[in-house]
């Protein structure tokens, strides 16, 4: 958990950065960290590291606090008792997709399940 | 080009057109009406300028509409956008009729009537898509009021009976087009309204934590607040900053670019996501 802690608040330094910069510098840099994340390795990450991650890869393009109130009213419909695990992981990225995608668009929806299945999010 | 360049471009277009719009009621007092003058200065030329604004709201709003899928609140409320800028295109075509044919200038003309009503159709429009709009981001606990916005809210409500006299007593009749004066003519309870949407929607883009989506409901909201102090500031009673006066003006009536730059920037809201799935997709593909 402290490791991916240190990658993304490393990847979120980054992002902050970018939203200075141009368009295509920015979606450049974002690519890159996305990149970067990806060759940091296989570690399988727990549902709950999954969440914290899959927030800190849409809250730069839908906004902060609607990612926030997506992921909190999902978590609420998809793992209401037992919590965000692996078993209610796709559940869970399934209602987030709904929830953004009923502001944001279907774009934002695919978006969501394609970021959730890149995840390696295989713990409990 | 870059989000940048674009952004620049559509406040350049809100500029130009309200200097036009400024230079045009300086020039009134030059030319008597009926008098013969150059393209660029003859009655709501700027109009013109307001014709590219919507028209870029209407194909942006139409893209953006695509996105959502059929029966979902979000397409209605985009296709009532859109519609408010037809409506509102609609009336600057009429308005340029009637300016640039003399025999139309009678203020009881049935083509003011028209463009009288168009506005209010266009506002309507416009009000009723920000409520479904609203009304989604409600469903996520997103856009609720707080104290200082139901200061706001009070202060505008306070407001409107001001308006009403300032109609009224019939200062905006002293301009000498009746074209201007129909283009200011504003119904007070609708330009309320927006001004509250305005507030609404900018305490939805502050919840909302940044990005596009607070872009374009900050524009959105700077629409109606701008609209109402256009009217409002005449009425301050502070005296010697008459100065003041006309760039709130020249704001107001070109203000129609603030709902473009609102749609477009909500448009690069899809295409940044349409680009990263893009991207998840191709990198699937070469794994």
């Amino acid at each position: 958990m402290r490791t991916w802690h240190r990658r993304l608040a490393g990847e979120g330094a980054r992002i902050r950065v970018a939203m200075a910069m141009e368009g295509d510098a920015m979606e450049r840099l974002l690519a890159e960290s996305m990149e970067r994340i990806a060759a940091a390795g296989p570690l399988s990450a727990s549902a709950a590291e999954g969440v914290v991650m899959l927030r800190s890869l849409l809250a730069p393009v839908f906004g902060a606090g609607a990612v926030q109130a997506a992921t909190e009213m999902a978590l609420r419909s998809a793992a209401p008792s037992q919590g965000i695990t692996g078993a209610t992981w796709a559940a869970f990225t399934a209602a987030l997709s709904g929830m953004l995608e009923t502001i944001c668009g279907m774009a934002a929806g695919r978006l969501v399940l394609r970021a959730a299945a890149a995840l390696p999010v295989g713990g409990p | 080009m870059t989000k940048r360049m674009t952004q620049a471009l559509f406040w350049v277009g809100y500029g130009l057109t309200a200097v036009w719009a400024i230079a045009l009621r300086i020039a009134l007092s030059f030319y008597p009406p009926g008098a013969p003058r150059m393209f660029l200065l003859r009655p709501f030329a700027f109009g013109l300028g307001l014709a590219v604004a919507n028209t870029l709201a209407i194909g942006l709003s139409l893209r953006v509409r695509r996105d959502f899928p059929k029966g979902a609140r979000m397409r209605l409320a985009w296709l009532l956008f859109a519609l408010s800028c037809v409506t509102a295109l609609l009336r600057y075509g009429l308005l340029w009729v009637a300016a640039t044919r003399p025999i139309f200038l009678n203020p009881r003309s049935p083509l003011f009537v028209g463009t009288a009503l168009m506005e209010w159709g266009s506002l309507l429009l416009l009000l009723a898509a920000l409520v479904l709009m609203w009304r989604c981001f409600a469903q996520l606990r997103l856009g609720r009021l707080r104290a200082p916005d139901w200061l706001a809210v009070a202060a505008i409500a306070i407001a409107t009976p001001a308006l009403f006299a300032l109609r009224e007593s019939g200062s905006l009749a002293s301009i000498r087009s009746p074209v201007i004066v129909q283009l200011q003519y504003l119904d007070p309870v609708l330009i309320a309204c927006c001004a509250i949407a305005g507030i609404v929607l900018l305490r939805t883009g502050r919840d909302v934590g940044g990005g596009g989506l607070t872009a374009s409901f900050f524009y959105i909201g700077a629409f109606g607040l701008v609209r109402l102090a256009a009217l409002l500031v005449p009425l301050l009673p502070v005296p010697g900053i008459q100065w003041i006066e006309p760039p709130f003006t020249a704001a107001s009536l070109a203000s129609d670019w603030l709902i473009a730059l609102a749609v477009w920037r909500r448009w690069c809201v899809t295409v940044e996501a349409t680009e990263l799935v893009k991207q998840y997709d191709s990198e699937a593909a070469g794994v």
